[in-house]
């Protein structure tokens, strides 16, 4: 070993360590969102609007108003959120990240990773995306990546099933 | 894995169990059968005041009732036969088979090389025929996945629990290759030799539940209740009082009762514990099974310095069943040097000069003398009374997570269990530059979570421990306990 000893990279955040280049998801992921937060909350909003044209009473005005506000507060805020998703694979682990106000960072080992699936809802099928889910034992890892292209969620399923094989190292 | 639907190797000897298991197992459903046909005698008996009236009103003739009572024990007997027939389990060196079921087959296999921890308990009703039940928990299951064997007799499960133990050891079993067609099932496995370490007085015990928030809430409501009474002269507030009471109070003789006559013992077979008072029960733990161990201590119980361990294994945590909830329990009530027991068989290493004196200064609180590192004091505005009390610190082996003021935690997570590592921040968080960092661990009651750390000490933490965690991956000892390497 060299006397030189090279410089440790200075801790700032965890959300950002040292040496990271994050991968983006495919933006995409932010059309399949739209399309099905708005089928989710059409039937609510439709349903009020109706029943207030027939009644008229002015409250039913307002829950409308409202429910619409946060509707689209909740669309406005989803290409943002996408584009905070981030993902890197290194050499032991696999780190994922995610949200803008409630941040969030997982680290799964490799060798801890008891199986991995890949899903998909129909509409995330229709625009050809999938998402990625690693388990490992604890039930508090919220390890998923969204809006994966489908070759490469494939791609990275069998990357991370012949890694943890190769890396596991029991319970 | 617990996989349903699984073809078994094809020669195995499947064994049976005791032929009244049926029985026992759905007495209840006998039970609420008769109650109803009770039910209906009763009110055409109140409403007619004969019971031999086989009228219009649709009352049934007695010996129409007596009929349909014998029919029903009939028809029980006979499917509890054909049950009892179709149950059979069988062990060989990989796992353990259960198959039963008449008209859907079930059949579970669970795994050795990931077994977690046997279990043989008696439940009140098996205990009056001297029989118990066994319970094989594996890794990766779901809730309810534990392979059940029903009701043996006692001697004969005994010998069920050791043969599993030490066929997940990695104990080669002598094949008796050279007699036809018995493999196994003659052998006679010995019990490991125990040692008791910890044992629990009923007088802590109970001196432990009535130092607790449950009896006192009771207690205060019971005289609530009587006060009212007396003062109102009438007992409208019964029908408030009675649900309390069952709850509470259900709660605090099912703690009395489970935890009853608690002793752990240390075994080559891992860690051994018995309770119970009622239903008694038998949990052996293999090493290396504990993915996290937990200290806490009410604050009631400061004066007399008691604490109670807990335990996170995996299965233990998810179970639905009810009279599993006090598995986790590895110590209900102890003394400082009880806790240094019970951390020495958890974590016979851990990774600093003298336990002993480590852990009793944990115990003691005195956090900065450990160089325990510590909330900074930007999180004062949110957690006022407890910032200097939360933190963590590490050891060559594992990590401890301390928190609380007046109700007091401390949480040992090994190196080699972390599972995944996750850092959350929330907004408020943000403006003072802090972040919660939780070492994620299998469902039970430690939660190794550490609040509001500084974010470059949690970077830094993140980054060494996953780097730590790989390398207790690397040394860790094989699944089978006490298979030969050199072979």
């Amino acid at each position: 070993m060299s006397d030189h000893v090279p410089e440790l990279p200075a801790y700032q955040s965890p959300f950002d360590p040292p040496g990271v280049h994050w991968q983006r998801v495919d933006p995409v992921l932010i059309k399949v969102r739209l399309v099905g937060t708005a089928l989710a909350m059409l039937p609510a909003l439709a349903g009020i609007a109706i029943a207030a044209a027939a009644t008229g009473q002015t409250w039913l005005w307002i829950a409308l108003a409202v429910v619409a506000a946060l509707v689209v507060w909740r669309l406005l805020l989803i290409p943002r959120m996408v584009r905070a998703i981030g993902y890197v694979e290194r050499a032991d682990d696999l780190l994922i990240r995610k949200g803008l106000l409630f941040r969030n960072l997982t680290v799964v080992p490799y060798g801890r990773m008891q199986y991995v699936d890949v899903t998909a809802g129909p509409i995330a099928r229709r625009f050809k995306i999938a998402a990625v889910q690693l388990h490992t034992a604890a039930v508090g890892t919220d390890a998923s990546i969204p809006g994966l292209p489908e070759a490469e969620a494939n791609r990275l399923r069998d990357k991370l099933a012949s890694r943890g094989q190769a890396r596991l190292a029991g319970l | 894995m617990t996989e349903p639907d699984v073809q078994a190797p094809e020669e195995l000897t499947w064994r049976r169990m005791h032929p009244i298991t049926p029985l026992v197992r759905g007495w209840t459903v006998v039970l609420i059968f008769l109650f109803l046909i009770a039910n209906q005698t009763i009110e055409s008996f109140s409403a007619t005041g004969r019971l031999d009236a086989g009228d219009a009103t649709g009352n049934l003739p007695v010996l129409i009732i007596v009929a349909i009572i014998f029919g029903v024990f009939v028809i029980t007997g006979i499917y509890s036969w054909l049950a009892w027939r179709k149950m059979a389990f069988a062990i060989d060196d990989d796992a353990v088979y259960y198959r039963s079921g008449i008209l859907f087959r079930q059949q579970r296999k669970a795994r050795l090389d990931r077994l977690q921890a046997v279990d043989t308990v008696q439940p009140v009703a098996a205990r009056l025929f001297g029989l118990c039940e066994l319970k094989v928990e594996v890794a990766g299951g779901a809730a309810g996945s534990a392979v059940k064997i029903g009701l043996l007799r006692l001697e004969e499960g005994h010998q069920v629990r050791n043969e599993i133990l030490a066929r997940a050891a990695g104990i080669q079993a002598p094949h008796q290759s050279d007699q036809a067609g018995h493999p196994g099932g003659n052998q006679i496995y010995a019990e490991a030799p125990e040692l008791e370490v910890i044992t629990v007085p009923p007088r802590n015990l109970v001196g432990s539940i009535i130092r607790s928030g449950s009896f006192w809430i009771l207690v205060a409501a019971t005289a609530a209740f009587v006060t009212t009474w007396i003062v109102t002269g009438s007992a409208q507030f019964l029908v408030v009082f009675v649900p309390f009471a069952i709850g509470f109070g259900g709660y605090v003789i099912g703690q009395l009762f489970s935890n009853f006559d608690h002793t752990v013992a240390s075994s080559a077979d891992g860690i051994r514990l018995r309770s119970g008072m009622l239903e008694k029960r038998a949990q052996t733990v293999p090493p290396g099974r504990v993915q996290a161990l937990k200290f806490t201590q009410p604050l009631l119980w400061r004066r007399k310095q008691w604490w109670s361990v807990t335990m996170n294994v995996a299965g233990y945590g998810i179970s639905t069943d009810t009279s599993d909830q006090s598995r986790t329990t590895l110590v209900p009530v102890g003394s400082g040097q009880d806790a240094v027991t019970a951390a020495w068989l958890v974590l016979p290493d851990l990774g600093v000069e003298d336990p002993g004196a480590f852990i009793t200064d944990l115990l003691a609180g005195t956090y900065a003398e450990l160089s325990v590192t510590t909330s900074p004091r930007a999180a004062r505005i949110l957690d006022p009374w407890t910032w200097s009390r939360n933190g963590f610190l590490v050891t060559d082996t594992a990590v401890i997570v301390v928190s609380g003021r007046w109700r007091r935690k401390i949480t040992f997570v090994p190196h080699a269990r972390t599972q995944s590592i996750g850092v959350s921040q929330g907004p408020i968080e943000r403006l003072r530059g802090l972040v919660d960092v939780a070492l994620h661990s299998v469902p039970g009651p430690a939660v190794p979570v550490v609040t509001h750390l500084d974010m470059a000490v949690a970077a830094q933490f993140t980054d060494e421990q996953a780097a730590r965690a790989r390398q207790a991956r690397e040394i860790v000892r094989p699944d089978r306990w006490m298979e030969r390497t050199s072979e």
